[in-house]
């Protein structure tokens, strides 16, 4: 038995019954596609552990050909968390010295020399002026690394949490990299590594919360026993206890508004994106949300990723959308890059923060 | 297989015929706990597709397995004999709704949480997995059954006609008004488990939503008692939508000594249903049930379309299933249970039966640990003791889930053998159409 006992058990206790599949973003975009699904992905581990399926490189490569967006985890009737285990799978091949693949080998080289997955050391502050310095505040915004990429993101949403809360930092030119890719991918060691750094960032913030446009990240300040929300929740809150007040909107009539919600939030971009365009906003599949996670799956070939582009695009023009919002910073990035390369047309896509941004 | 490849890909395109270690890995199991790998997988993506594809291997004399979502628990869609198997699940265009009728017609693809959908007020009874996942083709292929067939019948009793594609290309439609020659065919397509046909689109009608519901859990000290509650409750012309009485359950979920656990529940008109509520506390205490509760039709909906206690008994053992499906007479349910219990002892294996009195329906569930392989060897090999037993016991295997790689022999049903095979051998000469399922080619 490759995976040792306590693996292998949770790994054989999947009953096969396919309930994960049918909540998959990867088994719906490939058409329910068996091999997409969370349930291939046990039952083939199942089959390397006992020797009748050759444990190979595409193998492994396979392992991290998913969105890592968690929904199996709650699908399971015998509760099994299917993505977790999954995770920790990996963990345990890196463990016995396996190589994942090419690009995910860098992460943690990467991030440990640049605090981001971009590898650039010094561009995780340029959306600040260049002599910044992190001061003590109540409220610590934590950028994430798309924000190098996307200044407008990190520019726009501390625009807004500085409206609502006025006393806000954030780390800068040194923020440290939450670790959560870094701990999807299976390298847990290294976080325990690097983790050190950002609690002593925060430290020296003293702030009684942070809101961190990376959702995935929050999880890895509550660890740290933070009080820590996503934007979204941070915009919600503020949107409803009238902290942000939005202008009248203009409602044209062929104006239809969709968004696409961080696969770890609990729905408050949805909410927030309904609030502001009432009979505007229509609404995409459950299985339509994106966000750090499918960074994983968009390091190998991508074609996975673009797959679930494509579908999400088109049931997105189906139902006359024009504008989508997205909530993720790196679903943000993701998707715009696909929609330049395939030169989609007919739809802007704009991320949450400036979304609400325009409107006040 | 080269050549054979580059003229499927020819139809289907690149992307939809797969080859590599990890797609067919991908589908050589289901629910069954066998794995069979095939040597390619080919999914069509409309019925025009899959009429070619279907061409070109038959004129290769290739097994064809067709497939569904996999959530068979007898091997259904493996291919035992290797060859191809067919997905069918992108052939899921609903093709005409008739809300007032309650009347769909839609391709074989279709889940069932899709048919849930699709009218309001309306619903798919037969749910057999729980989950909603399986597909159309899959149930028609296994005139599949629920909790609720008590009241709905099995799949083939929602049909009203079908599309079906043949091992010699044809594409035969059916549909339309029945009459009786025609409804044999259609009933002897049903639940021909894709040994005979492939099933492209069915119409089936959707029964409404019942206005009234009551749910009772009842404790039994003997199963006989269940089974003489079942008649009782028939003879007062009780109409038992669904009866469920599972033998072991405490025992395996260590809590009560009681020897059975029933979930009953009743529907229709609220008169009805309250009137029926007193008559079946009165009929219980007759009968000696050790306790009788309400429980809210809620959870008894959980217990019947999310199949609740049988995936709990799965969660709390940490245990798989191998499950069989028999339909039983009544003198004989007990005995049959025995048996049962008698055997998974032998095995020393836990079990746990799930009877419907009414039907006559017994499921009998082996429990195992997947990880042990001595414990996998001593469930098949329970479980073809008990498919042995049954046939001794003149109760016959396959009600609902099918009967799959378990296979019928002659010395089984002898008649039955002997008339299939022949139909088998006019349908599909080469026995190229789901080999080594249903029936032990003679
Ligand atoms: C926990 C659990 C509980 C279950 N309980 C029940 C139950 O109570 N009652 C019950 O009936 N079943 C039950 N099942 C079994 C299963 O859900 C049913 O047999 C279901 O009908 C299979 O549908 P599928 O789409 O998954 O088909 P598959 O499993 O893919 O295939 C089933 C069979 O149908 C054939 N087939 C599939 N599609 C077609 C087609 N279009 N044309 C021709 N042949 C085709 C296949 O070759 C195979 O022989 C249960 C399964 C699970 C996991």
């Amino acid at each position: 038995m490759m995976l040792g006992e306590d693996l292998s058990f949770e790994v054989n206790r999947c009953i096969s019954c396919g309930a994960c599949n049918i909540v998959c973003p990867l088994f719906i975009v490939t058409g329910f596609q068996e091999t997409a699904g969370p349930r291939a992905r046990l039952r083939l581990l199942s089959m390397v552990n006992t020797g009748a399926l050759e444990f190979s490189v595409e193998f492994l490569e396979y392992l991290y050909d998913c969105m890592s967006c968690g929904k199996c985890n709650e699908a399971c009737p015998v509760e099994l968390k299917i993505s977790d285990l999954i995770v920790k799978v990996r963990e345990f091949f890196i463990g016995q010295g396996y190589v994942p693949p090419f690009n995910i080998v860098q992460l943690p080289r990467k991030v440990k020399d640049s605090n981001s997955f971009f590898g650039d050391s010094q561009a995780k502050g340029v959306w600040l002026p260049p002599d910044f310095k992190p001061e003590k505040a109540s409220i610590l915004y934590y950028a994430g690394c798309w924000a190098q990429e996307y200044p407008e993101i990190p520019l726009s949403s501390f625009e807004l949490i500085k409206r609502v809360e006025g006393n806000v930092t954030t780390l800068g030119y040194e923020e440290p990299c939450s670790g959560r890719i870094l701990e999807m991918a299976g390298y847990s060691d290294v976080v325990e590594e690097i983790r050190p750094r950002l609690v002593e960032r925060v430290r020296e913030v003293s702030p009684e919360k942070v809101v961190s446009s990376c959702s995935v990240s929050v999880r890895a300040f509550k660890f740290m026993g933070l009080e820590a929300t996503s934007l979204s929740n941070f915009l919600l809150e503020a949107l409803r206890s009238g902290k942000i007040k939005l202008k009248q909107p203009i409602r044209l009539r062929k104006h239809k508004v969709s968004v696409i919600p961080s696969c770890q939030s609990e729905w408050e971009a949805k909410e927030i994106v309904e609030m502001v365009e009432g009979e505007n906003f229509t609404e995409l599949p459950d299985w339509a949300c994106c966000d750090c996670g499918a960074v994983l799956s968009s390091l190998l070939d991508g074609s996975s990723f673009n797959k679930w582009a494509e579908r999400v695009l088109k049931e997105a023009k189906e139902r006359q959308v024009n504008v989508l919002v997205v909530e993720e910073p790196s679903c943000f990035g993701l998707i715009t890059k696909y929609i330049n390369e395939n030169k989609v047309k007919g739809i802007k896509i704009i991320p949450l923060s400036q979304f609400i941004l325009n409107r006040t | 297989m080269e050549e054979l490849v580059g003229k499927l890909e020819g139809i289907l395109g690149e992307g939809e015929v797969l080859t590599d270690e990890i797609s067919l890995a991908s589908y050589s199991y289901d629910a069954s706990g066998y794995i069979y790998r095939p040597e390619v997988v080919i999914r069509p993506g409309n019925i025009d597709e899959l009429t070619e594809v279907v061409k070109v291997l038959m004129d290769y004399r290739v097994p064809i397995t067709p497939r569904g979502a996999g959530t068979s628990l007898v091997g259904g869609p493996l291919p035992v004999n290797g060859g191809a198997v067919i997905d069918l699940q992108m052939l899921n265009e609903v093709l005409e709704v008739d809300e007032d009728q309650g009347i769909v017609q839609v391709e074989a693809g279709v889940k069932v949480a899709e048919l849930n959908e699709l009218i309001d007020g309306r619903f798919m009874p037969i749910n057999p997995d729980g989950t909603g996942s399986s597909t159309i083709g899959g149930l028609a292929a296994e005139d599949a059954a629920s909790p609720l067939s008590s009241v709905y019948g099995t799949v083939k009793d929602l049909i009203l006609g079908m599309e079906v594609l043949l091992p010699n290309g044809d594409l035969v439609s059916l549909d339309g008004p029945v009459n009786r020659s025609r409804r044999n065919l259609i009933d002897l397509l049903i639940g021909s488990e894709g040994t005979l046909g492939i099933v492209t689109s069915v119409t089936l009608k959707l029964p409404t939503e019942p206005e009234e519901r009551m749910a009772y859990e009842i404790t039994f000290n003997d199963l006989m008692d269940a089974m003489s509650l079942a008649e009782e409750m028939e003879k007062a012309g009780i109409r038992q939508a669904a009866f469920e009485v599972y033998h072991n359950l405490g025992l395996v979920m260590g809590s009560a000594e009681t020897e059975a656990v029933g979930y009953l529940e009743i529907m229709g008109p609220p008169e009805c249903v309250n009137a029926w509520d007193s008559r079946i506390r009165e009929l219980s205490n007759r009968v000696g049930v050790t306790s009788i509760n309400p429980i809210d039709p809620y959870e008894a909906d959980t217990i019947w379309k999310e199949r609740a206690k049988i995936y709990e008994v799965a969660k709390a053992t940490k245990s798989a299933l191998k499950v069989g499906s028999f339909k039983v007479s009544p003198s004989s349910t007990r005995d049959f249970v025995q048996e049962v219990d008698r055997t998974s002892n032998r095995m020393k294996l836990k079990s746990i039966s799930v009877i419907n009195p009414l039907l006559g329906w017994v499921i009998a569930i082996l429990l195992h640990k997947r990880s042990e392989s001595k414990e996998v060897e001593r469930a098949e090999k329970g479980m073809s003791e008990i498919v042995r037993i049954s046939n001794n016991m003149e109760s016959s295997m396959g009600y609902g889930l099918g009967v799959g790689i378990n296979r019928i022999s002659a010395d089984i049903d002898e008649g039955f053998v002997q008339i299939y095979s022949a139909i088998k051998r006019s349908f599909d000469p080469y026995w190229l159409f789901n080999p080594g399922k249903l029936i032990e080619r003679d």
